[in-house]
């Protein structure tokens, strides 16, 4: 898999390509870390070309999204594809995360300070 | 012959037999020691004695293990000199003699190998009695490959007997997991059920569970843990732990209760190990003859009507642990005798044959229909050998669990 970082306006970016599996998923989770260390944590992940994902790297994108809101931040999807999309429905993991069509609608969504409604 | 030519050649031939006997004595202590820490605590005291030095010290890098340095005398030489010389011995692939330097009288560091590669060094430091030369080298050389040979051995032994005492506790911890698993399907008025767990490896993050009130009324869940192993494991067993608790305490806990119920007491385990679990719980009642239930991210769950086709249930929580509330609702359906619930994890149909492709939904859904009319047991059977014989010789890659459920005629 292959993986790109970028920065933009504030937000750390990551694109993802290819198989996103328990193989894949250790770098993932490193560059998740250092960049949920910084406060707050503003995290996009392009999926637009990730064909395959499995319960761990689900597990892994959880758990970004989880430190990202815990620390007052946000970890978006966006461009998902048809396979995965069903992954995402399926497991209803399509509530839990804000997933958007572009990167444009994704980026604005930072604009507005993420609130945790429980 | 010469008197002196004749006085070095008997010197040489002593000198080789104090090599002899010096090597023979280090291949018999060491042979004793069988941890690596013995046996380089040995080798350095046996090294200085051998070579007539003031101070021996070994100095070991191993894979997955904290640097192993042993002295004789204990610490005569500093640490970070020994890694120094090592460093240099790595990168030159060459030995150090030097005599007269600022601290030392003499030194002579070697290199160990394991296994075809540098991974310590021996030193040896202040000769009694005069410089190093040529002679202590090929003497200290031939020291430092018999032990690394040994050493070797060692390494080989440990690694052998801590593989096998994992094995051992996967073997147990495999035990234990499916001795927690129910050993006979519950016995329901109205109801056929077979259950039917297979973990990738020794112990699997799936898992399901079934209490019955006096054969009238049966509680049942399965549930899925993200990733494999012994730590999916251990997450599951907390949430079957998590979820009989709830049953038992109120035998009226409606599904999507018990799942709130679990969330709300996992969520930080969950967060802490990174994981989540997807989660289906359902209740029967004989007397209305109703199926209750909430599904929390999972699938495939696989509810045939009599007469129908077979069709998902759909999920409308998220899994378990991904968020502080799960969102799952309650819902209900008739179950009448010839209607069908098959229950599993995708560990079926996310199982994929040498072409890559994978089993599926819709493979699932018309073996369903296919087998409607056979008894529970011979669905499972068929079920699990039709996902056999696709994915025929490819390593089974996730947990496998399947639970069947047919209504009877009560």
């Amino acid at each position: 898999m292959v993986m790109e970082e970028k920065k933009f306006e504030g937000i750390d970016v990551l694109t993802l390509e290819g198989r996103f599996d328990a193989h894949t998923v250790g770098a993932v989770n490193k560059w998740l870390d250092e960049v949920t260390s910084k406060l707050p944590p503003q995290v996009m992940v392009n999926m637009e070309a990730v064909h395959f994902v499995d319960s761990a790297g689900l597990a892994a994108l959880v758990r970004g999204m989880k430190r990202s809101r815990e620390l007052g931040g946000n970890l978006v999807l966006y461009r998902i594809q048809q396979p995965v999309r069903i992954i995402f429905e399926l497991t209803r993991l399509d509530k839990a995360f804000d997933i958007f069509d572009s990167e444009e609608s994704a980026t604005a969504s930072f604009a507005i300070p993420y609130v945790m409604v429980n | 012959m010469s008197e002196t030519h004749l006085t070095a050649l008997t010197a040489e031939l002593v000198n080789s037999q104090d090599q002899l006997i010096a090597m023979y004595e280090l291949s018999q202590a060491m042979r004793e020691k069988l941890n690596i820490i013995d046996a380089v605590d040995e080798l350095a005291h046996l090294a200085a004695r051998t070579m007539k030095a003031e101070a021996a010290a070994v100095i070991l890098i191993i894979a997955d293990r904290p640097t192993i340095i042993s002295q004789y005398p204990e610490k005569s030489i500093q640490h970070n000199l020994l890694e120094d010389w090592l460093q240099k011995i790595q990168s030159s692939q060459y030995y150090i003699l030097q005599n007269q330097t600022p601290d030392l009288n003499s030194l002579l560091a070697l290199p160990v190998h394991l296994n075809g590669q540098i991974s310590g060094a021996l030193a040896i430091v202040n000769k009694v009695g005069g410089p190093m030369g040529s002679p202590d080298r090929k003497l200290g050389q031939a020291i430092a490959n018999q032990a690394g040979a040994h050493l070797e051995n060692v390494l080989f032994v440990e690694r052998s007997v801590s593989e096998a005492r994992l094995q051992t506790e996967l073997q147990l911890a495999r035990d234990v997991q499916v001795q927690l698993l129910p050993q006979y399907p519950p016995e329901v008025t109205g109801l056929d059920i077979t259950a039917f767990s297979k973990p990738a490896l020794h112990v699997g993050g799936d898992s399901y569970d079934f209490i019955t009130q006096d054969s009238s009324q049966l509680h049942f869940c399965l549930g899925d843990v993200s990733g494999k192993g012994m730590s999916a494991a251990l997450l599951m067993t907390m949430v079957r732990t998590t979820i009989r608790s709830a049953w038992r305490f109120n035998h009226h806990i409606s599904p999507a209760r018990v799942i709130d119920r679990t969330n709300t007491s996992l969520y930080d385990d969950f967060t802490e190990t990174g994981m989540f679990a997807t989660l289906f719980v359902a209740d029967y009642n004989c007397d209305d003859s109703t199926l209750h239930y909430a599904n929390a991210g999972h699938s495939p769950v696989i509810y045939r009507p009599k007469g129908g086709r077979a069709r998902l249930l759909e999920a409308d929580g998220v899994p378990v642990g991904v968020l502080t509330d799960s969102l799952v609702e309650d819902h209900s359906l008739l179950f009448e005798a010839g209607d069908l619930l098959v229950v599993c994890t995708d560990g079926l149909n996310e199982a994929r044959n040498h072409a890559g492709d994978l089993f599926g939904h819709e493979k699932l859904l018309n073996l369903v229909d296919n087998l409607s009319d056979h008894t529970s047991e011979v669905i499972t059977e068929k079920l699990m050998a039709a996902v056999s014989e696709f994915s025929a010789d490819q390593p089974q890659a996730d947990d496998q669990t399947l639970v069947v459920i047919r209504a009877v005629s009560k």
